[in-house]
């Protein structure tokens, strides 16, 4: 050990030395330290206020939708924000008033502003209004006295040119917030995502690449203005952003607004959804109650139009036509028709007697009227429960659900990547698996007329009478024609998609669409003066949703006196012409008894259909309501469509 | 032998060392919620409190190690090193150009930090284990340089230009300290004089000969490569004497710095503290410095003397040169600066540094 200290004993001078090239270091370093900061201190200081060149996000527009006729239902606009720069404003409360009057801001809400400003750098520019028009912008720039601090901003905010119509299916969006930046690295502080619908399934294609770009700036951070006050677009060595991808809907939007007009028109709650038999594409889906999603993707929400969206019980931003599952009822009929048809339990002449109600064991279904001697065309034209029971205890439940799946009832249309219901076609093993009980015949009755566990969403509804419409052939509804670079470049396109096709004898399919066509369009039908149009021949079927329970629907005498939340829903769904359809429509209007109360909807939309065609053509419209005159909310049905 | 409670042990403990290490930790710390406001950068003040606290865990246990024991490891540290560095270069991480990190699930690592440590180990033992002792000729400095080759190579390719210039000056300094012969040194500063501008000309990358031109010349191009030099300049000059205050530092905040939570965080500091701060930090690392030297005076043989002078050197290279490419005394390279810069692996080094120099400080043998 001790003989190691001699070794140690040989660099004593060395440390020593050693020090000497570390203290010239930080010689060099402190000199040059106090030639930059106090000599050159004044100068460069002076540098950092004028300071030109900032790195800045060059905000790249979100894609724009277009309408099947290439009309724009979404794109930017610019919008202007008033910000407040803290550290050039004086804070006095005369000047506070003043500001606050110019800007229209209620003093309450002009003080958490400015509190939350205060709250951030002082440099920093934070917000004391969004999206302010050109009055106010004037006031702001022209006052005699000037506000100092006070600063507008521009950037480009989304314009939904036809508000609340479809805007469950279009989406919104909103800026960015904390989490979302977590979840996704690309993502930055400003940005904007679509949040529901299109805006968010395809947001990774709305969504463009910004650009970056050295702004001229001074040290505030905001971009140089020249005498005249103009700002400079001075970009040094910009990177160019890349603007998002165009969608191309098979939307019709003139017709989504006839839609969804007419479904306000009647004063219900509910969905329709209209598409073309014959391709799948969905010409319109619209939803009342509605929001208008310009009013919710801004960089300011009012928190009370927010709130009274967010509240509202009737769900305006609920997607009905995907997102819930409602009972058939009777429009269920019609499928339980097909299955006796194709099984060859019953033919197009063979009739029953109906009593007014059917028993099996101690369960008994009543029928909404006796019909007495009922052939399959009648059956269907005047709803009768009894027959289709009937027909239904001698297909057996599992038959029936062997049917409903080949119309695509039971899993999902796979029209939108996610957030859509399947609904529940019950047989033996369904319920076996999920209530682990016996299926008992008594059971099959009411699903044969739609109810019970029987549950659906009204776009399967609706794509299952287009099968019906084209005879058999089943394709997948579709919502994008194309998606588009900026450039007119195709990304993507869609084409029509057949799933399956039934494969029934001609017989079957021309027994049924007779059944259907005199719902409509023959007295004692069941749609047959709600439904009936002077401008195309209509067929269809109304059906009756119930909302209490499980208790038998027929029970119930008086629907109407029902209160409001607990009325059955109505349903009508149907195609038109008669021969080659070229639409198909559902519209399901909730709470309102009656599937005849539906039918106007439906009848609405296809006369629209058909006048824009005409109009095309250069045929002109003839009008079916005199003029000024509106239908009556709550529509009044005629007794003999008293349907259940 | 060693009775814990004695006050020798109190004495003996380089509490110096220790001081200034937080001071100069907590004055990052704090520096560094500054420089890393920006989006997606919040969370890393807390990070690297949490990277300190984890080197403290570390340095408690090294701080007992015995240094004999130490020296036996040390060839196989150094293989080990090497052996990470090939495999950087083989299924490494890719990050602003360069492949510098090991991807381990959670966090990444860079092994050339540690490479600095493995290099001074592995020379101590090397001119400890040396019988003949100084002067060294060239040609028996043949081994240390053999040794030293294959680490410069392997991190100049990943490319790290900043930690191989470390490496290699630390490595120089433990030379030079041991002492070599005025004949090799003066023809090994001949051969330099005579190759640098060939290796500029032929073995610098673009980026890099960008880098020495502005340095040479910053207003040649300042929207490109000359912008951080310059930004950085106005940055740390406009902070004046007093500084323009905590947060408030605008070349900062509008982000005109670069990189500003990591190599450049020096500037973040002078802008808001000016002169007086800027002096008081390099203080702080005058004063680590200042303790370092001590712990080479109480090394009780050649490998802790030498292993002791090569760590200083390390820490000293890194002030310097981060500090001087920030004020522009120096060209731009990758440096960061100890317990400043944002890096858990930078970190852990200066940790494990700062461990080994309280070892050797520990010793009783004063001579």
């Amino acid at each position: 050990m001790i003989g190691r200290e001699d070794e140690v004993k040989q660099y004593r001078t060395r440390i020593w030395i050693f020090q000497v090239p570390i203290i010239l270091g930080f010689l060099i370093l402190g000199g040059r330290l106090f030639y930059l900061q106090v000599l050159r201190g004044d100068e460069l200081r002076s540098f950092s206020e004028a300071n030109r060149l900032k790195k800045e996000k060059v905000v790249a527009a979100r894609g724009r939708i277009y309408d099947r006729n290439g009309k724009v239902i979404i794109d930017n606009r610019a919008a202007f924000d008033a910000v407040l720069v803290s550290q050039y404003y004086s804070f006095e409360e005369k000047e506070n008033r003043r500001l606050a009057s110019a800007l229209r801001i209620s003093p309450p809400e002009f003080e958490k502003k400015m509190s939350k400003i205060n709250r951030g750098p002082s440099y920093a520019p934070g917000l004391l209004k969004a999206d302010i028009g050109k009055e106010l912008i004037a006031a702001i720039e022209t006052d005699s006295q000037g506000f100092r601090g006070v600063d507008i901003e521009s950037n480009v905010q989304r314009k939904y040119h036809f508000g609340e119509v479809s805007a469950q299916l279009f989406g919104y969006v909103s800026e960015v917030g904390k989490r979302d930046i977590k979840s996704d690295s690309r993502l930055q502080q400003g940005d904007y995502i679509g949040r529901t619908g299109l805006e968010r399934f395809y947001d990774s294609e709305l969504r463009g690449m910004d650009g970056v770009g050295y702004v001229e700036v001074d040290a505030r951070g905001r971009r140089r203005r020249t005498e005249n006050n103009d700002k400079i677009l001075g970009y040094f060595s910009r990177t160019e952003p890349n603007p998002g991808n165009s969608l191309y809907l098979t939307i019709d939007i003139d017709l989504s607004q006839i839609a969804n007009q007419s479904m306000k028109d009647h004063g219900f709650n509910g969905t329709v959804i209209a598409l073309d038999p014959q391709s799948g594409e969905i010409l319109t889906m619209v939803n009342q109650p509605s929001y208008d999603p310009g009013k919710i993707s801004g960089r300011e929400v009012d928190p009370y139009i927010w709130s009274r969206i967010q509240n509202n019980r009737d769900r305006p931003m609920r997607n009905r036509a995907i997102q819930d599952i409602y009972m058939p009822g009777s429009t269920f009929k019609t499928i339980v028709g097909v299955a006796a048809l194709g099984e060859g339990v019953v033919s197009k002449n063979k009739g029953m007697e109906c009593h007014g109600f059917i028993k099996s064991g101690n369960h008994k279904l009543n029928c909404w009227k006796t019909h007495g001697w009922t052939d399959f065309v009648k059956a269907i034209r005047e709803s009768c429960n009894v027959y289709f029971s009937q027909l239904g205890a001698e297909l057996g439940i599992d038959t029936i659900a062997r049917y409903a799946r080949l119309f695509g009832f039971g899993s999902p249309t796979g029209v939108l990547p996610s957030g859509e219901q399947k609904g529940v076609i019950p047989d033996t093993q369904w319920k076996q698996a999920t209530l682990k009980q016996e299926w008992m015949p008594g059971e099959t009755l009411s699903a044969a007329i739609g109810q019970g566990y029987v549950t659906i969403t009204p776009i399967q509804l609706v794509n299952a009478y287009s099968t019906i419409a084209t005879e058999g052939v089943r394709y997948k509804p579709f919502l994008i024609r194309r998606i588009e670079r900026p450039n007119g470049e195709v990304v993507k396109e869609f084409k029509p998609e057949k799933l399956s096709e039934i494969k029934l004898g001609p017989e079957v399919w021309k027994t049924i669409k007779e059944g259907l066509f005199q719902v409509v369009n023959q007295t004692g039908g069941t749609a047959s003066v709600s439904g009936r149009s002077k401008k195309t021949i209509i067929s269809g079927k109304t059906g009756t949703a119930q909302v209490r329970g499980f208790s038998d629907i027929s029970k119930i005498k008086n629907c109407m006196a029902l209160p409001i939340d607990q009325r059955h829903h109505g349903w009508f769904v149907g195609y038109a012409p008669r021969e080659k359809p070229e639409i198909a429509v559902v519209a399901l209007a909730e709470h309102s008894c009656h599937g005849s109360s539906a039918a106007p909807i439906v009848r609405d939309v296809i006369d629209g259909y058909f006048d824009k065609q005409n109009l095309e053509k250069g045929i002109p419209i003839e009008e079916s309501v005199k003029k000024g005159e509106k239908p009556k909310k709550g529509y009044q049905v005629p007794f003999q469509e008293m349907d259940e | 032998m060693l009775k814990t409670d004695s006050p020798e042990v109190i004495r003996s403990f380089n509490l110096g060392l220790v001081a200034s290490t937080v001071f100069i930790v907590l004055t990052g710390l704090i520096t560094l919620f500054s420089a890393s406001r920006g989006p997606g950068l919040q969370s890393l003040t807390k990070l690297q409190g949490i990277y300190f606290l984890a080197g403290c865990v570390l340095a408690a246990a090294i701080i007992f190690i015995d240094s004999d024991f130490l020296k036996k490891l040390s060839y196989l540290v150094y293989g080990l090193c090497l052996a990470l560095l090939g495999l950087v270069l083989a299924v490494g991480h890719v990050g602003n150009g360069s492949q510098r990190w090991i991807n381990l699930g959670a966090f990444r690592f860079q092994p050339s930090e540690f490479a600095k440590i493995a290099i001074v180990l592995t020379l101590a033992r090397y001119f400890a284990d040396e019988r003949k002792g100084a002067p060294y000729s060239l040609k028996r400095l043949m081994v240390p340089l053999l040794l030293i080759i294959p680490y410069f190579i392997l991190i100049k390719k990943q490319p790290d230009m900043g930690t191989a210039g470390i490496v290699f000056l630390t490595a120089a300094s433990m030379i030079l300290f041991v002492g070599v012969e005025w004949k090799s040194i003066f023809l090994v500063l001949t051969i330099a004089m005579i190759s640098i501008p060939l290796t500029y000309k032929y073995v610098l990358h673009d980026y890099q000969r960008n880098r020495v031109k502005t340095f040479l010349n910053p207003m040649s191009d300042p929207k490109a490569t000359g912008y951080n030099a310059l930004q950085c300049r106005i940055a740390v000059g406009s902070g004046k004497v007093f500084g323009k205050g905590y947060l408030e530092g605008t070349q900062a905040q509008l982000n005109f710095i670069p990189e500003q939570h990591t190599d450049f965080i020096f500037s973040v500091f002078a802008e808001e503290r000016g002169f007086l701060g800027a002096l008081f930090l390099l203080g702080l690392y005058g004063c680590y410095l200042f303790f370092s030297v001590r712990s080479i005076l109480r090394a009780r043989d050649k490998f802790e003397v030498l292993v002791a002078v090569g760590l200083t050197a390390v820490m000293f290279w890194h002030v310097f040169i981060n500090i001087g490419m920030v004020i522009g005394v120096l060209p731009i390279v990758g440096v960061t600066l100890p317990f400043f810069s944002y890096g858990g692996s930078s970190m852990m080094m200066f940790m494990i540094c700062t461990a080994l120099l309280l070892n050797i400080s520990r010793k009783r043998y004063i001579f």
